[in-house]
């Protein structure tokens, strides 16, 4: 007898799907997770507390990272996130994972995303390779995502519109600021077709679940209507609700036991609001508390017949770890009254670029439109230095009157493949330890000249846009960063047990009853935010995941 | 139902590992490290407070806003670096040395103007320039949160600049 029938690690955009299909199926579901329980009534819109403090993620002297990063001679240079001011690879830890905290921003990959070998040929300094799975087979899970998360929207055609087995969204899209339609009436006169981005957010009540109230204040906060779909208002707690689905919050997993066949036998976790430490015993293990720290329990979890972790008998655990980049852009407006916080619109005219710099054909990428965030305290301290001198004083207070009362800024996000390097990968730290005694997630993280190609691309676009409405003070910044809120990869998924860790039903080549459904098994990123494809993934793993219990 | 805050967030965690003898677990806490502040640098932290962020008619400024007492309970919050806390604490010292050269006995005895002149060299130097980083997320913190962390009283930051705060808003009252 085993505690439950599957145990899963993780309970954002990953394991909510597989606990949910489970759980609905009859199967008996315990997740894990590291965080805290916090539900709909705990949340504020309390910019310190929910942005500025360490209240949804660990404190980085308990927790932290390693970061390595390329230096100007070649080499590479490490520190601790501890050490180091503004780098910081957690999202949220509490039920429901990043999902909480999410803007929400739902685009579907493109079929060409899952064949960019195929289409666009190597790119040097690059490992792209093809998916496993077609675009047809992950279609019926977007639809699903649709319904069961809970997705609005409208279709409206434009070139790179999505292929869809259905005519229109489940939900109707979301009331939108004026700036909307000023945007769908002059993105024609630059070439450019804007269309509405669909919005994981609910336009009205559905079960438990409120409606979006048009607080505004949306990425970066949990929501506190349960219109925003995460993991835990739209998945979970209806997984809970079938009897069958145990979440256990603030449990830390830091081994994944294996017997001497090599099965996954139990997950050894630690309470971490007592120290103790506990076990689940299950018959088949999701792996699923996003993609670095899933690449690291694996790697903790030596066993007889996985000396170097599970999942890592050719060494490919935490290889090919995939961020986001493209860089972003903002303009300023004259102030709009209006208290309606979305303009939900997108341009993916160059999703594909022809441009003989670039070789010819070569991928583009995803512009999201977005009124610039609220928050008071980050506005206006993006705002103390003027040609990077300190601005203070009567000089200060003066702009921020023009600059936050006078006016409204609208930005763009460019979303761009971050390619899948050799030198971006999660190994553990030799150095640095956790509060827990445990090595922590080594992270190297590398550059390629195509990122930022790509993305001024995009940026020379963004502010045409912003220019043709009559933006002022456009700025523009395009420096192949990493996008730590966008992460993916680490356990590639593949046909051949020689080039990746999961086979194409994310289960790992070589510990039959052990699967990873986070971001982790995507081996190239498409050029979209990540979550609807981690969804869908997710709900067709568990689909995969029932057929073979 | 309450909201629950970083405060109560906190407490509760922090009471559970008390409860537990395990309090030493989770917090990389120094007591001595987290004193308030003590009256000399309070004074000079209140007097370049006061001109980082100036009250007019009007317009609320760093007094406005209680912003040295936000910065002193900031200060001995363990969410706040030791790093952080010590920059701030050595630039005060650092001003009250500065203004002794130019003749006064601590900075806060100079006139505003004078203040100026005094943290405008500071910020010409890599360590007043590291202050400023320092004491201005606090100091705008104070300004623009919500009133129940102790600044920006009945919203009055907010009202300046014509911002509406999201709801729901934290409902407790700091004790």
């Amino acid at each position: 007898m085993t505690d439950a029938d599957v145990c899963v690690v993780g309970s954002g955009a990953g394991g909510g799907p597989v606990a949910f299909t489970l759980a609905r199926a009859g199967r008996s579901v315990v997740v894990l997770e590291k965080g805290p329980w916090l539900r709909e009534a705990d949340f504020t819109k309390d910019e310190i507390d929910v942005c500025r403090r360490r209240t949804l993620v660990p404190r980085l002297t308990d927790e932290p990272h390693v970061v390595e990063r390329p230096t100007d001679d070649g080499g590479w240079e490490w520190f601790s996130t501890a050490d180091a001011a503004g780098w910081d690879l957690w999202n949220a830890c509490m039920v429901g994972g990043a999902t909480n905290r999410m803007s929400g921003f739902f685009h579907r990959l493109k079929p060409t995303d899952l064949r960019l070998r195929d289409e666009y040929g190597p790119i040097a300094g690059a490992d792209v390779v093809d998916w496993p799975i077609g675009y047809d087979d992950l279609e019926p899970y977007y639809d699903l995502v649709e319904r069961e998360v809970g997705v609005s929207g409208r279709v409206v055609a434009h070139p790179w519109a999505d292929r869809r087995s259905r005519p229109d969204f489940p939900y109707a899209p979301l009331a939108e600021h004026p700036l909307a339609a000023a945007i769908d009436a002059v993105g024609p006169r630059v070439g450019l077709h804007p269309f509405p981005i669909p919005r994981a957010i609910l336009p009205f009540p559905v079960g438990e679940r409120r409606g979006c109230e048009y607080s505004g204040f949306c990425g970066n906060y949990p929501c506190s209507s349960g219109a925003k779909g995460s993991s835990r208002a739209a998945l979970l707690d209806r997984a809970i609700a079938t009897g069958r689905c145990e979440v256990r919050p603030h449990a830390m997993a830091r081994r994944i036991e294996s017997d001497a066949r090599g099965r996954a036998t139990a997950v050894e976790y630690v309470d971490t609001r007592d120290g103790a430490v506990r076990r689940v015993s299950a018959k088949v293990f999701v792996v699923a508390c996003q993609p670095i720290q899933s690449a690291r329990l694996l790697l903790l979890s030596t066993g007889p017949r996985h000396p170097r972790g599970l999942g890592n008998a050719r060494g490919l655990v935490g290889r090919h770890l995939l961020f986001s980049t493209g860089g972003w852009g903002l303009g300023r407006l004259p102030r709009d009254p209006s208290p309606l916080p979305f303009v939900n619109r997108a341009v993916q005219d160059l999703y594909e670029l022809d441009d003989p710099a670039l070789g010819g054909r070569a991928k583009g990428g995803t512009i999201d439109l977005l009124l610039a965030h609220p928050n008071p305290i980050a506005g206006a301290l993006s705002r103390v230095r003027r040609a990077g001198r300190p601005l203070w004083g009567d000089a200060l207070k003066a702009r921020l009157l023009a600059e936050m009362r006078d006016s409204t800024w609208l930005e763009f996000e460019n979303f761009v493949d971050w390619l899948p390097l050799p030198d971006t990968h999660v190994t553990l730290s030799p150095h640095v330890r956790d509060r827990f005694g445990l090595p922590v997630a080594r992270v190297r993280i590398g550059r390629h000249p195509r990122h930022v190609e790509t993305g001024e691309r995009l940026a020379a676009a963004g502010r045409r846009l912003l220019e043709a409405l009559g933006a002022v003070d456009v700025v523009t910044r395009v420096r192949g960063l990493p996008a730590t809120n966008l992460v993916a990869g680490g356990c590639r998924f593949g046909r051949d047990p020689a080039t990746s860790v999961l086979d194409p039903d994310c289960r790992a080549h070589d510990c039959e009853n052990l699967y990873v459904t986070d971001g982790g098994c995507m081996p190239t990123g498409g050029s979209v935010p990540y979550t609807w494809t981690i969804y869908a993934n997710a709900f067709r793993v568990a689909d995969r995941l029932l057929a073979a219990l | 139902m309450h909201r629950m805050s970083r405060r109560t967030f906190l407490a509760r965690s922090a009471a559970a590992a008390a409860a537990l003898g395990l309090a030493a677990c989770a917090r990389d806490h120094r007591p001595d490290d987290r004193q308030r502040l003590d009256e000399a640098r309070w004074r000079a932290l209140e007097a370049a407070q006061d001109r980082l962020l100036p009250s007019s008619p009007g317009a609320p400024g760093a007094r406005d806003v209680r912003a040295t007492a936000y910065l002193d309970a900031a200060l001995a919050e363990a969410d706040t670096p030791a790093a952080v806390r010590a920059r701030i604490r050595d630039g005060a010292d650092r001003l009250d040395a500065l203004a002794r050269e130019h003749g006064a006995p601590d900075f806060a005895a100079l006139q505003p103007e004078a203040r100026d002149a005094v943290l405008a060299e500071f910020f010409d130097t890599p360590e007043g320039d590291r202050w400023f980083d320092a004491v201005m997320p606090f100091t705008l913190e104070a300004l623009l949160g919500d009133p129940v962390h102790g600044g920006n009283p009945d919203g009055i930051a907010w009202d300046w600049l014509g911002h509406r705060p999201g709801w729901p808003r934290p409902a407790e009252t700091r004790a």
